[in-house]
């Protein structure tokens, strides 16, 4: 790595606070970019909230003051018009999973989470802003009156980087959850959240969302560190995206006190349905749909397809038939928008070799592409996707020719986020099958770069799951049966006698 | 020596390289460094221009990259085969027992005509190797697994028999000495191993060159198991390991007639470890003061070396005994001096470190330098690892190893492995060897990749494998 790369540092920043050193050397094994961050020992006794009460101020603010915050904020993160933004998107390039114009088109994007409406229907449909806002009274049957309120929580936030969004997210969600929240950015989006950060710190310097968020990077594994920090004294609630890889080194530490929120690393798939070979038309239009959802991000989210069953038949014919729809489907992934899709970036050497051996020898499997990293589509041509199917990765896909749509719903399992259903009556009719076989979400092909965070996500409710749900029951004798009323009536007994 | 100017000097050369220098490892690696460049360059034209229509997977990868001469060495890179081609036929052939299948996707990797191998009532794959070895040339060598599907590499017996010869000069002469005499050629010595006698993949086959070319005699040859290692229990259980990772275990089916043997299989495998230390306290015992060869992975060496000098017991093996290692650090924590341990209780003066693996007939071994040094018939490559393009052949490169493996005469013998290494290509290395050499700085690409804390929410394999074993190990 040349030694211009070796000098970018990812500052470290504390509820309001930059930390700029003592500056150690992280990354760049095996070719990697490196960065420089400052040593987590130096501070990782600062990092946390020292007491729950801390959270107060917080409850000084109204929802609609955290709506004004976010909606302003939104505005400060305008790629245009924010050089900390501007300059996270350029320093984060080598480190990106996206190469620069999906980087960019994410960055440009990024304002639209922190938008007044967007983040209301997110809270709304997510917690329901009332127990937010306060507490929400609901009756009993046994008479009482109970109060439930959402409350924050201090939590410690070990993020994904496949995409600047997971920074914005975690940042609006605690916003919205009053919670504290301490950011683990990972090596692969080590600028993101920092920028906005300071973004916050600039805008509102003394507001208590930019004096509850810190965000550094450490090592994850960093015994020492991570010892320190995930402490029920110091945080209640660790939320670990990508599953085990980040989640492996803090499952010693979870305790009672200490809860973790896993957001597990998923695949996901396609089911076209018959009705795509009716007529050339109909090809073209499930091709397209395909398309966009296997390239959009260069397949770099676990929304983005990878195996695609093809409800084409297993015969001669059928096979043709998913061949003709596997070359429509490359044709159409390459004309996607640059801000979409692109030929991607540090093609996995395992997925190539593996495309090698395939340009080698047709006779199982058809290829559509070569591996030059503009994408291949693979068109098996049995019933049988290629067995490292789970590797695909870089606008690499493969279409399993099917002839019972059960052949697709099996292969399905805990670890299927999306599936892609095409036409939508098809989707109706499996959707119960696929979610009882383990698939997260069920979607109209075409659609899954179009996003809402206001849905479940994963099978869980993160944000619900983020809150400390606290209850208040107001009890009187009149209605509710109480066993202190026998007490006082043994007294007056006695005192009558 | 040979000519090596007329054809039959290059093709001697690359046929059975030990035999066109008679057998002496300083004669191996004291080819001037133009000399090797040009021999290289000629056994790679012949290996080419005789293979390429005579093996179907290199044969269109050849004309799919518009290449149907070499005129120099780098030519050869997009020709290399990536470890993914030996295994690239669809699981379910091995899963549902199609060994015509199986075999008819072999032959595109083989001039041996398989067409006369019966895999009629084929039972798993041990009766398919079994019938491979007894009706064909080929003596494949097979993968452990670990990812649930099994390579299969196309040696002939030929190939296995040249690269045998191999090992006494490796691992048995010095640098500088001449050329032992012809009774000295074998060393005759006591050979330990801790794995079965017998099995699929190339630790185990290479028993048999043990026996042959170090041991001189099956009775010097010791084995912790004496029987065979099955090649369906291994793919059984590393798909079923597999399988595990994926959340897939419904899917696996396991045929009854092996559901019994799984059973046998998982017993022994419980028990192996204590059997295997076990076994080699009661051989060093048994071949104590004797000449020996034993080539393990360090922590066996050094597990051994510890409880025997724990024993009291030091110097229990000759001192021109050959005590052989590689293969890294298998993710433990390396002791410093765990060589001078292990030298201490067999009584040898140095480890011979080794850098080889199965897909070639090479093992570079370690020179008083540090450096592996290779041997002239294995053109080595250094590529860029994220493009595979060839690094320059001078200087000092660091970048993914890849091998043409000039021996190999009916598979194709380009292969480019897991591997980042550091070649040194113009330095005269202060040994006295001649060939170019390897830094002892060798590291998988999967370990040092990726390592850095990348976050993703997508899933991976590996991933979900490696959950497993850290859930199942608390």
């Amino acid at each position: 790595m040349g030694s211009d790369m070796t000098e970018m540092i990812v500052p470290a920043y504390i509820r309001g606070e930059l930390v700029e050193g003592p500056l150690v050397e992280f990354g760049g094994r095996g070719g990697d970019a490196s960065f420089l961050a400052p040593d987590p020992l130096s501070f990782v006794d600062r990092l946390a909230l020292r007491s729950p009460s801390m959270l107060t101020d917080l409850y000084t603010l109204s929802f609609d003051d955290i709506l004004d915050y976010l909606q302003e904020l939104g505005e400060h993160l305008r790629l245009d018009r924010n050089p900390l933004m501007q300059e996270a998107l350029e320093a984060s390039v080598p480190f990106a999973d996206l190469t620069r114009p999906l980087l960019q088109s994410a960055y440009e994007t990024a304002h639209e989470l922190f938008q007044r409406d967007r983040v209301i229907e997110h809270a709304e449909r997510s917690v329901g802003i009332d127990y937010l806002e306060g507490w929400v009274k609901q009756p009993r049957l046994d008479g009482r009156e109970v109060g439930i309120r959402a409350f924050g929580a201090r939590t410690l936030h070990i993020i994904a980087g496949n995409s600047p969004w997971m920074a914005c997210l975690t940042i609006v969600r605690c916003a919205i959850a009053r919670c504290d929240a301490i950011i683990k950015v990972p090596s692969n989006d080590p600028m993101t959240a920092g920028a906005i950060a300071r973004t916050m710190a600039k805008m509102a310097p003394d507001h208590p969302i930019t004096k509850h968020l810190a965000v550094a990077y450490w090592k994850g594994g960093h015994v020492e560190v991570e010892e320190k920090l995930c402490d029920p004294n110091n945080i209640e609630k660790i939320i670990a995206w990508g599953g085990f890889a980040s989640v492996k080194h803090v499952t010693r530490y979870i305790q009672p006190g200490l809860e973790l929120i896993s957001l597990d690393p998923k695949r996901s798939s396609t089911v076209i349905g018959p009705e795509a070979f009716e007529s050339e038309a109909a090809m073209d239009e499930a091709a397209a749909r395909a398309a966009a959802d296997i390239g959009m991000m260069n397949q770099n989210a676990c929304s983005s397809a990878r195996v695609v069953y093809v409800l084409s038949g297993s015969d001669e014919d059928g096979v043709e038939r998913c061949n003709t729809l596997g070359g429509k489907i490359y044709e159409k992934m390459l004309l996607l928008p640059e801000a979409v899709s692109t030929p991607v970036k540090d093609f996995d050497h395992d997925v190539r070799a593996h495309i090698k051996a395939l340009i080698m020898d047709d006779e199982y499997y058809k290829l559509f592409g070569r591996n030059d990293g503009r994408g291949a589509i693979i068109v098996s041509q049995e019933k049988e996707a290629v067995d490292w199917a789970p590797k695909l990765c870089g606008r690499v896909a493969n279409l399993v020719p099917i002839d019972t749509v059960d052949e697709a719903i099996r292969e399905m399992n805990s670890y299927t986020q999306t599936v892609g259903v095409y036409p939508d009556s098809l989707k109706a009719e499996i959707r119960d099958a696929l979610a009882i076989q383990g698939a997260q979400r069920i979607m109209s092909l075409g659609y899954v770069i179009t996003s809402t965070e206001a849905s479940p996500q994963d099978g869980i409710e993160p944000l619900r799951r983020m809150c400390r749900w606290i209850t208040d029951d107001t009890c009187v004798p009149e209605t509710t049966p109480a066993v202190w009323e026998s007490v006082l009536a043994k007294n007056r007994a006695e005192a009558a006698e | 020596m040979a000519d090596i100017e007329t054809p039959t000097g290059i093709e001697a050369f690359i046929h059975d390289p030990v035999e066109y220098f008679d057998w002496s490892l300083t004669a191996m690696h004291s080819v001037p460094r133009e000399e090797t460049k040009r021999l290289q360059l000629e056994g790679l034209k012949v290996r080419f221009n005789t293979l390429k229509d005579r093996i179907g997977m290199l044969q269109r990868l050849a004309d799919g990259a518009g290449i149907d001469a070499i005129e120099k060495v780098e030519d050869a890179v997009p020709l290399l085969f990536e470890h993914t081609v030996y295994k690239s036929y669809p699981a379910s052939l091995l899963a549902q027992s199609k060994f015509d299948k199986l075999t008819a996707w072999l032959q595109k990797l083989t001039t041996h005509d398989l067409s006369t191998v019966d895999t009629k009532d084929c039972e798993g794959v041990d009766d398919w190797i079994d019938r491979l070895d007894a009706q064909s040339p080929l003596c494949i060598s097979h993968s452990s697994g670990t990812s649930g599907t099994l390579s299969f590499i196309p040696w002939s017996k030929g190939e296995m028999d040249r690269f045998g010869k191999t090992w006494p000069v490796a691992y048995f002469q010095q640098f500088g000495d001449p050329r032992p005499a012809d009774n000295q050629l074998i060393p005759n010595c006591h050979v330990i191993s801790g794995l079965h006698r017998k099995g699929g993949s190339m630790a185990y086959r290479i028993n048999d060159l043990y026996a042959k070319y170090l041991a001189g005699a099956e009775e010097r040859l010791h084995c912790a198991f004496p029987g065979k290692l099955s090649s369906d229990m291994t793919y059984l259980a590393a798909k079923i390991r597999a399988a595990k990772a994926r959340g897939e275990l419904d899917k696996v089916e396991v045929p009854p007639a092996l559901q019994a043997r799984m059973k046998e299989y998982e017993e022994k495998q419980r028990n192996q470890a204590s059997q295997v230390a076990a076994f080699l306290k009661e051989t060093t015992e048994q071949v104590k003061g004797e000449r020996v060869f034993m080539g393990a992975v360090w922590n066996v060496h050094y597990n051994l070396a510890m409880k025997g000098l724990e024993e009291g017991h030091r110097h229990v093996f000759a001192s021109n005994s050959c005590i052989a290692s590689g293969g890294g650090s298998k993710g433990l924590t390396v002791p410093d001096d765990w060589k001078e341990r292990v030298m201490e209780y067999t009584g040898v003066d140095s480890i011979l470190m080794g850098y080889g693996m199965s897909e070639i007939s090479s093992h570079a071994t370690m020179c008083s330098e540090g450096h592996y040094h290779l041997f002239p018939w294995v053109i080595p490559y250094v590529l860029d690892p994220d493009t595979s393009d060839p690094l320059p052949r001078s200087g000092v490169q660091t970048g993914r190893a890849a091998f043409f493996d000039l021996m190999a005469d009916s598979r194709w013998g380009g292969f480019v492995t897991g591997d980042q290494i550091t070649l040194d290509w113009d330095t005269d290395c202060a040994c006295g060897r001649t060939s170019v050499f390897v830094h002892d700085s060798v590291s998988r690409y999967s370990e040092a990749r990726g390592g850095d804390d990348k976050i993703n929410c997508v899933a991976a394999l590996d991933a979900h494998a490696e959950a497993l074993d850290y859930l199942t190990s608390q």
